[in-house]
């Protein structure tokens, strides 16, 4: 009985820390490094993640990945981009999946697999706090806090 | 009444139609705020719609819009394209509602049209209104009947009926409006009732009215009697001088004096007046001064050349703003004549028919008053009482008489002869020539020298007298009767001491 609660309280302790450095620390949006695509505007964004449309500026196409849905880091950045809670997103999406015409972003459980998937597809685009950002991974747009 | 109903039934009518119309407004009114909100309802989704040009989900919609009965059609359109329209949807009569960005709140991304379903909610709105208004005459309508039956057998009968009493009454009368026991207490009966108040007081009036026009009839014959019959001769004179009336007796007296009744007052005794001047300056000092004026005038009857006296009162009246005179009249002839008689018995000397003492004072105070210069003559009989002690009084009258008819004989009827005291005599003559007056003293002296006939027990007998005359002039020897008279006894007895049956002009 002693390990479960460990582990439970440990993970509670995970998440507060990371969701003190992501309210703390500022969001970017990065693509694979080989993307041609420099810089993003803000509008672009919103389109391509609320399902408007699924290409880059450039007209390529765009994959957009989220985090799941109990990652503390989507409510900060969907808050950051639309100015709307993570509820009214939510209600957004089941309206908007009612008729088939968009979808929402493919959903990952951590940073790691974001950026795992970010550096191994070439179209993918995603967000990460501003410290998690490496070399391989190009930041297209800062959020200003 | 039929006239109240009238106008409380185009009342209603008007009442209804407003109300009707108040109620359809506010029905159409209601129904597009309801389209209104309706609309607002489906905006988010049909924002994300336009967002994502979702035509989907816009005729979803669309769809949900048209279901309802107060719209007719919509259409859901993005800047560029139309997402979703229903059948029949044209522009005409849409209401707009913009669709914002669901991110971008301030940016607009496409639009609801959304057309009303006027024909459905207009004949809602009338269906309504009609009802209501139905529903107001429904209520109204019987109101107003009963109002109208009510109103005519509780107020209009009654009162037709009490003015049709009233219009029956004769006014004055002892009728009276019989009052419904069933109106005892209210308005109705109170308006017969005061009705019936106001008949008591006018038939009171109309009694006191007829019975002091009986008692000023009773009156009015009366003082007609009184002035018609009354042998006092009136009329009354307007302000002008007409004659207004005139009662028998002054018809009478003017007649007698041969006057026309309808002559002006006063030249219509005026003509005949000794004294015109001064009955009309008496007569309109009567009018200037409203006063009472008293006068009386002689006047020569033209009928018979004889004198009338007439005794005039003025008397001054208004009646109606009119000024009237009344002329009381009076003949005091005969008075007059009677009062003549006795100042003129007054004045004389009843055993010798000539003036007495007061009677001579008189004229002479006259004189004087008139500064007439005359001389006296003061005549005392010498040897008369030893006539009157031997032959008795009788005598001696007769003496005085026979004496006093000589004298009268010689002294002209313009002077004076009279009987001063009892054997005193006095003549005055209004002239003062030494001459004149010395000659008359001599005729006198010789007139009572002359023996007077008396007869006496058949015994003829001469009986003769003497006198001592003294004279005075005035105003030479004095101003006033009294001291001539004195004078004139000076002169007198200077006389009567010395030489008797002689005269003497006094001299101081």
């Amino acid at each position: 009985m002693k390990t479960p609660f460990f582990i439970i309280a440990s993970l509670l302790l995970i998440t507060s820390a990371e969701l003190r450095a992501a309210s703390a620390q500022e969001i970017v949006i990065v693509v694979n490094k080989n993307n041609p695509i420099e810089k993003v505007t803000h509008r672009q964004l919103i389109d391509m993640y609320m399902g408007k449309y699924l290409a880059f500026p450039n007209g390529h196409m765009a994959i957009t990945l989220d985090y799941r849905k109990e990652h503390p880091l989507r409510s900060v950045f969907f808050k950051a981009l639309t100015g709307r809670s993570i509820s009214q997103i939510n209600a957004y999406w089941s309206r908007v999946k009612f008729s088939g015409k968009a979808s929402p972003p493919q959903a990952y459980p951590s940073t790691e697999a974001i950026i795992d998937k970010v550096i191994t597809t070439p179209s993918a685009i995603a967000y990460l706090p501003a410290n998690a950002v490496t070399d391989e991974l190009k930041v297209v747009y800062r959020f200003v806090q | 009444m039929l006239l109240l109903s009238l106008s409380t039934f185009a009342f209603s009518i008007v009442y209804a139609k407003i109300y009707y119309h108040h109620v359809f407004d506010t029905e159409l009114k209601r129904l597009e705020s309801t389209v209104r909100q309706i609309s607002q309802t489906v905006s988010s989704t049909a924002s994300i719609a336009a967002y994502l040009e979702d035509k989907d989900l816009a005729n979803e919609v669309v769809n949900g819009l048209v279901s309802n009965d107060i719209i007719l059609s919509a259409a859901l359109t993005n800047k560029s394209t139309v997402l979703a329209k229903s059948i029949l949807y044209k522009d005409k009569g849409a209401l707009s509602f913009y669709l914002p960005n669901p991110f971008i709140l301030q940016e607009n991304i496409g639009v609801i049209r959304v057309v009303p379903n006027t024909l459905y909610i207009e004949q809602n709105a009338r269906d309504s209104a009609f009802s209501s208004a139905q529903t107001l005459l429904v209520v109204v309508l019987p109101m107003l009947l009963l109002f109208a039956i009510l109103a005519f057998f509780l107020i209009s009968r009654p009162l037709g009926n009490l003015s049709k009493q009233l219009a029956s009454v004769l006014p004055g009368s002892a009728q009276r409006i019989y009052i419904d026991p069933l109106n005892n207490q209210n308005e109705i009966g109170k308006i017969g009732k005061d009705i019936n108040i106001m008949l008591a007081n006018t038939e009171t009036l109309f009694e006191q009215e007829r019975s002091l026009r009986i008692e000023v009839e009773k009156l009015e014959k009366r003082f007609r009697l009184m002035f018609e019959r009354s042998s006092s001769p009136t009329i009354l004179v307007k302000e002008q001088g007409e004659v207004a009336l005139a009662n028998d007796a002054a018809k009478d007296l003017l007649v007698g004096m041969g006057i026309d009744c309808e002559e002006r007052f006063p030249e219509n005794l005026g003509q005949f007046c000794k004294t015109p001047d001064i009955l009309y300056t008496f007569t309109e000092n009567s009018i200037k001064l409203k006063q009472v004026m008293q006068s009386e005038f002689e006047f020569t009857n033209p009928l018979t050349h004889s004198s009338v006296w007439l005794s005039l009162i003025i008397l001054n009246t208004k009646s109606d703003g009119q000024w009237y005179f009344q002329v009381f009249l009076a003949d005091i002839t005969a008075r007059k004549s009677m009062l003549n008689q006795l100042s003129h018995r007054a004045q004389r000397d009843s055993l010798t028919s000539l003036y007495n003492r007061y009677g001579a004072e008189l004229t002479l105070m006259e004189w004087i008053d008139s500064e007439t210069q005359f001389s006296l003559l003061l005549i005392d009989l010498d040897k008369f009482k030893p006539v009157n002690d031997i032959y008795g009084h009788n005598a001696g009258d007769e003496v005085l008489k026979q004496l006093a008819k000589r004298l009268g004989q010689i002294v002209p009827n313009t002077e004076l002869v009279s009987r001063w005291g009892g054997d005193e005599f006095v003549i005055a003559i209004k002239d003062v020539n030494i001459v004149k007056v010395n000659h008359l003293a001599q005729q006198v002296l010789d007139e009572i020298n002359t023996p007077v006939a008396y007869e006496k027990n058949g015994h003829r007998l001469a009986l003769s007298v003497s006198a001592s005359i003294g004279i005075a002039h005035y105003p030479a020897h004095a101003q006033s009767l009294k001291g001539l008279v004195e004078c004139a006894d000076v002169a007198m007895y200077s006389i009567k001491k010395t030489s008797k049956n002689n005269f003497t002009i006094y001299s101081t």
